[in-house]
């Protein structure tokens, strides 16, 4: 059997949890949970929330790690040779792996100019330049840094962005350039303990902020944790002019009717021309919506990193006695501390202490990030350090997933062409290099470069890569011989027919009700920006996606044109052999 | 904040940190007994 070099295997078991732990922490932990949990009432989702991680997210996550290790026992590390190993060199198998190398670069892509905003916004709130006053000044301030005005301005003066992603974009390379053990698993190594403490110091700042202005007694953090934790609350609202509701306000919990009455009055006052109206969220309520479950599962989906390539790359480097079962699950909850245990308590309680449930309500996820918190670290004590710390630690959370992302593509070419890693590495990042410039210069017109990818990449391609895997572990390689590969080693017991009943009928169900449901939402209903974008032939959404298109015909000549996983032996080459031997 | 509000956090946020400090305790554990084991 190809044995995987030993210089290429995760040093230990921790090391390969804080590697997947790290590429799974991200913008999702720290932006999107905290906005969902309280749109949806906390206690209500939080019960979806952990129904979908037991009921699909666990077991997809066993599925990814069973097939990396399974695949990379075999001597395959990306999404094409571990497909092409286990089905026995089937040609489909060896084509459709292609996806898997594809969609997490096309990822990295947008990822390395999130990375730069990251970077920029640490270190211009380091020099004092986002001490300023009103919402517009922030949001005016974004919209330059980020080129957002017009397409190509991140190459205006006024925007720093282009310095920022290249230094990003170098940060990258070199990592990726020192390997597996000496760059991304000594990287993550020292970089998720400091993302963790970093997290904490900021948790205990906002939770000690009390009621920042006592001419605002309900803006306080017990009111945001409320907003966010409270399972049946008040809150006002009122037509957004777009068929929805915007959220004004909410009640203060334990209020008499009397009060509740006053403070409904109160808020009309302050929002003089719109029609403020009470609407009770209540957990039952809250259950019997198909649309919270949906937002829960999906927040599930893309929390664990499930889909991305990533984990089943990751774990083709631990060696086949280790243990992957506990080293999964050690890793998704890890995940799940970051984002329920801190990311839970920090975010909304800080918005709403200092802007009130409004600026947090309804904010997206960037919004909130790169809008709504640098207005609350300028109105916070000492919010110059907390602010520089905070982007900080959202950059250390982007760049742990970046490797991960382009770490794939780079073992593809490795393995396929057998050519140094310096090389790989070069073509790699030479691919992400051009996808990411032409994200940044049309960043125009509501950033059309990188919502199209996201939607494409970062959503659409997760889903068919989620489906290739569940085609490939159910059908292909068995379900059984699946779970024997996920129990070899393993320091846990596996209850393997609960695991079996999940992986053949819940997850995939559960996976296509969200799919359903998404397609719904983003084409058939109505049709999304992303999409008309597309179709009407935008140069910002047209050329990254050209690209994209680009970058799989390379792959796929890449796979053609090789040697290796063409056939089960080959002179001079190492003997393969397939699953079933 | 409500009593169930509290006690929707604190369960959610003890479930999240309970998992995660166990199962790093048994890898850690684990790690530590492959590595006497690979020494002798």
């Amino acid at each position: 059997m190809a044995k995987t070099k030993r210089g290429d295997s995760w040093s230990s078991g921790l090391t390969v949890v804080l590697a997947v732990a790290g590429s799974a922490v991200g913008f999702g932990n720290f932006l999107r949970f905290p906005g969902l949990a309280a749109q949806y009432g906390g206690g209500a989702f939080m019960i979806a929330y952990f129904c979908a991680f037991v009921f699909m997210g666990l077991a997809l996550s066993w599925m990814e790690w069973s097939l990396g290790r399974c695949g990379g026992r075999l001597g395959g590390h990306s999404c094409a040779s571990i497909f092409t190993l286990l089905s026995d060199y089937a040609h489909k198998w060896k084509y459709l792996g292609v996806f898997g190398v594809v969609a997490p670069l096309g990822i990295g892509m947008y990822y390395m100019d999130l990375e730069g905003w990251t970077l920029g916004y640490a270190w211009h709130t380091a020099m004092g330049d986002l001490n300023l006053e009103t919402p517009e000044q922030f949001g005016e301030f974004f919209t330059h840094f980020t080129g957002a005005s017009a397409d190509g301005d991140i190459f205006l003066k006024e925007s720093s962005l282009i310095i920022f992603f290249l230094l990003a974009l170098f940060a990258n390379f070199y990592l990726l350039y020192r390997g597996v053990v000496k760059g991304i698993e000594w990287f993550c190594k020292w970089s998720m303990p400091i993302l963790l403490l970093i997290a904490i110091a900021i948790l205990v700042r906002v939770l000690t902020l009390g009621t920042p202005d006592p001419a605002y007694p309900e803006r306080s953090v017990e009111q945001g944790l409320g907003y966010m934790w409270n399972p049946d609350k008040v809150v006002l609202v009122t037509d957004d002019g777009k068929g929805g509701t915007k959220t004004l306000d909410m009640v203060p919990a334990n209020s008499t009717p009397e009060q509740t009455k006053a403070y409904i009055e109160k808020v009309q006052k302050a929002n003089p021309g719109v029609s403020v109206r009470a609407e009770s969220i209540d957990i039952w309520h809250g259950l019997l919506n198909p649309n919270l479950w949906v937002a829960a599962a999906g927040q599930i989906f893309w929390t664990l990193s499930i889909g991305f390539g990533v984990i089943l790359c990751y774990s083709s480097y631990v060696e086949p006695k280790r243990d992957i079962a506990l080293s999964s699950l050690t890793a998704n909850a890890a995940n799940e501390a970051v984002e329920v245990g801190l990311a839970g308590l920090m975010i909304i309680p800080a918005a709403v202490s200092f802007l009130g449930v409004a600026a947090a309500a309804g904010a997206s996820t960037f919004g909130l990030g790169f809008n709504v918190l640098p207005q609350v670290f300028a109105a916070m004590p000492l919010g110059q350090l907390f602010g520089t710390v905070f982007f900080l630690l959202l950059f250390v959370a982007a760049i742990t997933s970046s490797i991960s992302l382009v770490q794939p593509s780079i073992a593809f070419i490795e393995e396929y062409w057998g050519i140094p890693r310096v090389q790989s590495v070069a073509i790699v990042n030479f691919l992400i290099f051009v996808g990411a410039l032409m994200v940044a210069w049309f960043s125009g017109d509501d950033m059309v470069a990188l919502s199209t990818l996201d939607f494409w990449m970062g959503t659409m391609s997760l889903y068919i890569i989620t489906a290739l895997y569940f085609i490939m572990f159910r059908w292909v390689i068995g379900t059984d011989r699946g779970i024997e590969e996920l129990r070899r080693g393993a320091l846990i017991h596996i209850p393997t027919g609960l695991l079996k009943f999940v992986i053949n009928w819940s997850a995939p169900c559960i996976l296509g009700v969200i799919f359903v449901s998404w397609l719904y939402d983003n084409i058939f209903n109505e049709v999304c920006q992303p999409v008309r974008d597309l179709l009407e032939l935008k140069a910002g959404a047209v050329l990254p996606m050209l690209w994209v298109v680009i970058t799989t015909v390379f792959c796929c000549m890449v796979v053609h044109t090789s040697k290796r996983f063409r056939n089960k032996t080959l002179p001079g080459e190492p003997t393969e052999r397939t699953p079933q031997s | 904040m409500t009593i169930t509000g509290i006690i929707t956090m604190a369960v959610s946020v003890a479930a999240v940190w309970t998992l995660f400090i166990w199962c790093s305790t048994l890898l850690v554990r684990a790690d530590k007994e492959q590595k006497r084991q690979e020494d002798r």
